[in-house]
């Protein structure tokens, strides 16, 4: 009964116990709800659990710039105070305070995302798990949206040193702009989110237009969607562009991002996918059959992310938890109903016309068109000629191309059917 | 948007008075009217038509006028300048006074008269104006050029105290200061020259923040404000201090760097005083901040990708300008590109930019325009940094007026991942920590399976369920699901030995009060109970203080693992269809609805009965376990 897979998952008691403060949303205690609920289910038998080495500043520097990272390493509720330059400087306070043990809580989790990296190269797993990463806001010089240190790109910087290309892919609620923007420029990252877009949502970014620039062209995928997309037209969109990006692209490691701010009824969020729709997600990209990174991300309604990360849990290891959640610590928290798999909820009106996602699914299609077939498979490791000459022949003044480029989004956004008041959508419907 | 209303009434109102250069210093507020009134004159004065454009939109299109408006105020930004420095040769600004048919209006004596007629109120009924234009020695007809001079000078400002009351006028006058600040903040030379009269107090007090708060700077949380419309709006308030800078002492650097456009220092107060560098700085990010909270939304809009860089100060002030350096080969030809880029777009640009900067430091002349159309100063060398990353951010989108919520991504080696050249082979170099090179890279600590269990764990007990029926007294209540819970947990214990205590299952439920005595759960439970957030109050501010013996982290441990618990135990049984735990301001349930459950209050719970307490004693003999039985619900 054991699946083929060898799993590994990474949890670290400590993280549960960290408070971001009073009403802050992000709550790390889901984490210890998921682990707990996780084994009561007896998950852990299925699979090796392992406890994160704490990522070194240096490690952290990879990515993120020294002057940050010792920044975050010094910075204290206590002297706080002493710093607000450098607070505003790297954008702390609102969203993302200064807490106790914030830099342990980063160490930790960016430490079981890279551990977790570490792993998958050195092919001691086949699926990784790390439910207390994904914080995919945080920027090279700065916390954004309750992320202080950005694990997966530290993780994907990992596997770039074992895979000529990693693919990135991000369901949850948010824009996935830190991870978009830190590989925006390069071809060995290709970045996909799946996102709420519009009304000023945080972040902002994540337009269908956004596909990367100089050698990341193309090499990022935007689906920007609106409030209430339900399981169905959710998953028939993530498995057409995904299986057409993994067969274009095709990544030798995929990451994936699952956070669970996506679902129904969450705090934040505005979606209104199920946790089978959410779960089906993370079905598609295990069966896909490529080194996989599993991480958490957002989720601001405790009980359903603990729910919807050990119903993937299970997902990942091919086993089919019953609905009734066995007696835990925290059994209190789901009741009254005591059900593991949520209902989609209906709170949420659907704005997304098929007409809309016809519109984002032509527009990604398009521009994966543009995208050069990845190497054949003989050729896996070996560096691509990634020069495209017939797109980048308007390149050859770099000013000259921006300006031109910038002028070509103008100019398309103007009749952008689909960014306007949705007339067409209206006619279509009524005439269908 | 009364802001929008506000310019182009402004506008409007400058078009009926004439304006004379010199004169005597009025009102703060008159200053800062006049300060747009100069530029649509700037603008008007060529030609009548021109200004007429301006101000139809006020009716058609409020938000595209005003923005028009605005759009020609920056172009002529650099003349008025110019001017302006002349204006104030001596560092003292002596800004133009209001005039009517070519006389200066005494504002002063305006406003006792007015004061003396019972008011504008009565004034008006009673259509005293032009007796009170007479009176101020100007002809009867000017009546309606005096009130207008009154509605829009000042009508609000408690004139006699030289304290300008925050009424809709000041803030949307304030909001451009505040704007026009902005601009100059930014390293360029466009500073608001004419600022000045009375060491007024700008109440910038937090409604003005509420008009604007439908702009969302780019926050997370503030989604919840938006679907919960009952929290309070405190997100908003505007702080009126920062650090030991408030906005009085802001507004007060910024006059002195309009003085001396181009270099900040210049804001410094006298030798010796407090106003000195660390001042400087602190005003500069206090701007910036004044700036991103009146303008949320538009920065987000006008600057794309880097807004939130600006609106959060990512980048430090000094990233902004690196003075007395030359700029760089590259820099120049940044803003060369730039300057073609905003001629193909149509954009007026000064002809000064062709001959770039010279000078180390000026205080007024040359200035040459980066694409966004602003200035800069010489002495104000953009970082290379800086503008490079700004001018592929800020995209000419903003000028064009395009798509407006687009937000650009930030392209340079402060926001990319350093990503290496695919060698074709594995890159093992791995990094160094402590100048030691690590071996093998972290894979992490095994913790399950245990050593040398490896098949010990095949145990088929995945997903089990709950037993279908329990053989407790009263099935499902409090008291039979903390049994069951024990029960479970110590399965889990055996099953998983040491690994129970490495994941901290020690730590976790409901076992967490046994560490605490009953009197401190009581004083948390009452801290919490006493501070409702109805009440503006929060009980994480109290509770430290209530329970000095516990550390914060044992409060948040107790509060996840007991009292949330303890709560949801109740409200699943009370009001199952309205639980959202992960509300800290939630206030239930009420002391009315304990009393459904007898006449225990269960918050001080303490009874512990039945096989419950039986089995918590065999097994958890260490501590009290305060069991907390609250009885089934009828």
């Amino acid at each position: 009964m054991t699946s083929k897979e060898r799993i590994s998952y990474f949890y670290d008691g400590d993280v549960g116990s960290v408070y971001y403060g009073p009403n802050h949303p992000m709550k790390p205690h889901r984490l210890c709800m998921t682990h707990n609920l996780v084994l009561a289910y007896g998950l852990h038998n299925k699979m090796e659990i392992y406890r994160p080495h704490k990522a070194y500043p240096v490690e952290l520097a990879q990515f993120h710039s020294a002057d940050y990272i010792d920044f975050l390493h010094k910075i204290t509720p206590d002297t706080q105070e002493l710093f607000s330059k450098e607070l505003l400087k790297y954008n702390m306070g609102e969203d993302c305070p200064v807490f106790d043990n914030l830099f342990e809580f980063c160490q930790i989790y960016a430490g079981g995302t890279i551990d977790a990296a570490h792993r998958l190269n050195s092919q001691l797993c086949d699926i990784a798990i790390n439910w207390a990463g994904g914080l995919h806001h945080a920027r090279k010089c700065a916390a954004s949206g309750f992320c202080y240190v950005n694990d997966l790109v530290l993780g994907i910087l990992e596997l770039l040193k074992y895979h000529a290309r990693v693919l990135y892919i991000d369901i949850d609620v948010h824009h996935g702009d830190g991870v978009e923007e830190a590989f925006y420029q390069t071809d060995r990252v290709m970045t996909v989110s799946f996102h709420k877009f519009g009304d000023l949502f945080f972040p902002g970014t994540g337009d269908v237009k956004d596909i990367g620039s100089n050698e990341g062209k193309y090499y990022a995928i935007n689906v920007p969607l609106k409030d209430g997309i339900e399981d169905a037209s959710f998953n028939s969109m993530f498995k057409l562009i995904i299986s057409k990006v993994v067969e274009f692209y095709q990544p030798g490691a995929i990451v994936l991002q699952c956070g669970a701010d996506s679902l129904a009824g969450d705090r934040l969020g505005c979606f209104n996918l199920s946790i089978e729709g959410h779960a089906e997600c993370v079905r598609f990209v295990k069966s896909l059959k490529i080194p996989l990174l599993v991480t958490g991300g957002g989720g601001y309604t405790k009980e359903n992310v603990a729910r919807c990360w050990t119903v993937e849990t299970g997902v990942l290891l091919d086993t089919e938890l019953p609905d009734e959640i066995p007696d835990n610590d925290y059994i209190d928290y789901f009741k009254p109903d005591c059900k593991l798999k949520t209902q989609s909820g209906n709170n949420m009106e659907n704005l997304n016309s098929k007409t809309y996602l016809s519109a984002i699914k032509m527009q990604v299609f398009e521009n994966l068109r543009n995208l050069q077939h990845a190497p054949s498979v003989q050729m896996h490791e070996v560096p691509p000629d990634w020069y495209i000459p017939d797109i980048n022949e308007d390149e050859l003044d770099p000013e000259e191309h921006i300006h031109q480029h910038m002028q070509d989004k103008l100019v398309q956004r103007d009749d952008e059917f689909y960014a306007g008041d949705y007339d067409n959508d209206h006619d279509m419907e009524e005439t269908s | 948007m009364p802001k929008d209303m506000l310019i182009a009434k402004i506008a409007q109102c400058n078009v009926t008075h004439h304006v004379m250069q010199k004169g005597e210093p009025c009102s703060h507020e008159a200053a800062v009217s006049n300060h747009f009134k100069d530029k649509s004159c700037l603008i008007a004065c060529p030609d009548g038509q021109e200004m007429q454009a301006i101000t139809t939109p006020t009716t058609a299109d409020n938000y595209s006028g005003a923005e028009r408006l605005e759009t020609h105020l920056k172009g002529d930004w650099n003349l008025n300048c110019r001017g302006h420095g002349e204006l104030c040769s001596d560092g003292e600004l002596r800004p133009a006074p209001i005039c009517i048919e070519g006389k200066a209006v005494n504002l002063d004596r305006l406003c006792s008269e007015i004061a003396t007629c019972g008011g504008y109120e009565q004034v008006t009924n009673l259509s005293m104006w032009s007796s009170i234009s007479e009176r101020l020695g100007f002809g009867e007809s000017c009546g309606g050029s005096v009130k207008v001079v009154y509605t829009k000078y000042l009508k609000g400002v408690n004139y006699g105290k030289g304290i300008l009351k925050s009424d809709l006028l000041h803030k949307g006058v304030d909001c451009h200061i505040a704007k026009a600040v902005g601009d100059s903040s930014v390293g360029m030379v466009t500073a608001n020259c004419d600022i000045t009269g009375s060491s007024s107090t700008i109440s910038l007090d937090s409604s003005v923040c509420h008009e604007d708060s439908n702009f969302e700077t780019p926050s997370k949380r503030r989604r919840l404000s938006y679907l919960n419309s009952s929290s309070s709006h405190s997100d908003y308030d505007l702080p009126t201090t920062f650090g030991n800078n408030d906005i009085a002492d802001m507004i007060k650097w910024l006059r002195r760097v309009a003085v001396c456009p181009g270099d900040p220092r210049k804001g410094r107060g006298p030798r010796g005083s407090r106003q000195n560098e660390a001042w400087v700085e602190e005003s500069e990010i206090m701007l910036i901040k004044v700036r991103c909270i009146l303008w949320g939304r538009k920065e987000l809009i006008y600057y794309g990708g880097l807004t939130s860089n600006m609106a959060k100060q990512r980048i430090p002030p000094s990233l902004y300008y690196k003075d007395t350096r030359k700029p760089n080969a590259n820099t120049l030809e940044k803003l060369r590109a730039n300057h073609t880029r905003a001629i193909k777009c149509g954009l007026h640009v000064p002809d000064a930019m062709d001959t770039g900067p010279e000078g180390a430091h000026g205080t007024s002349g040359k200035v040459y325009a980066s694409g966004i159309g602003q200035s800069v100063g010489p002495g104000l060398q953009l970082s290379a940094e800086y503008l490079k990353s700004m001018n592929e951010a800020l995209s000419i989108g903003y000028l064009l007026n395009s798509n407006t919520t687009r937000k650009r991504i930030p392209i340079g080696v402060h926001f990319q991942a350093l990503v290496p050249e695919w060698t074709g082979k594995p890159n093992e170099v791995l990094v160094s920590s402590c100048g030691e090179h690590i071996r093998k890279p972290f894979t992490g600590i095994r913790v399950w399976p245990l050593l040398g269990n490896v098949s010990a764990c095949e145990i088929s007990r995945v997903g089990k369920g709950p037993p279908s029926q329990c053989e407790c007294a009263e099935p499902m209540s409090i008291e039979c699901v903390k049994l069951h819970i024990v029960e479970k947990r110590e399965r889990l214990k055996k099953e998983i030995g040491i690994a129970f205590y490495s994941w901290g299952f020690h730590d976790m439920g409901e076992s967490v009060s046994r560490h605490w005595k009953e009197m401190e759960q009581h004083v948390f439970n009452m801290t919490v109970r006493l501070n409702p957030s109805s009440l503006g109050k929060n009980f994480w501010d109290e509770l430290p203080a209530a329970l000095p013996v516990k550390t914060m982290k044992e409060l948040v441990s107790y509060y996840f693992n007991v009292f949330v618990v303890r709560r949801r135990a109740i409200e699943n049984r009370v009001m199952p269809d309205s639980i959202d735990s992960d509300d800290d301001e939630r206030e239930v349930p009420t002391s009315e609805s304990y009393n459904l459950f007898g006449d225990d209050a269960p918050l001080d719970y303490g009874k512990s009965t039945g096989r419950l307490s039986q089995l918590v004693s065999h097994h958890e003999s260490t501590g009290t376990l305060s069991t907390n039985v609250v009885h089934q619900i009828p």
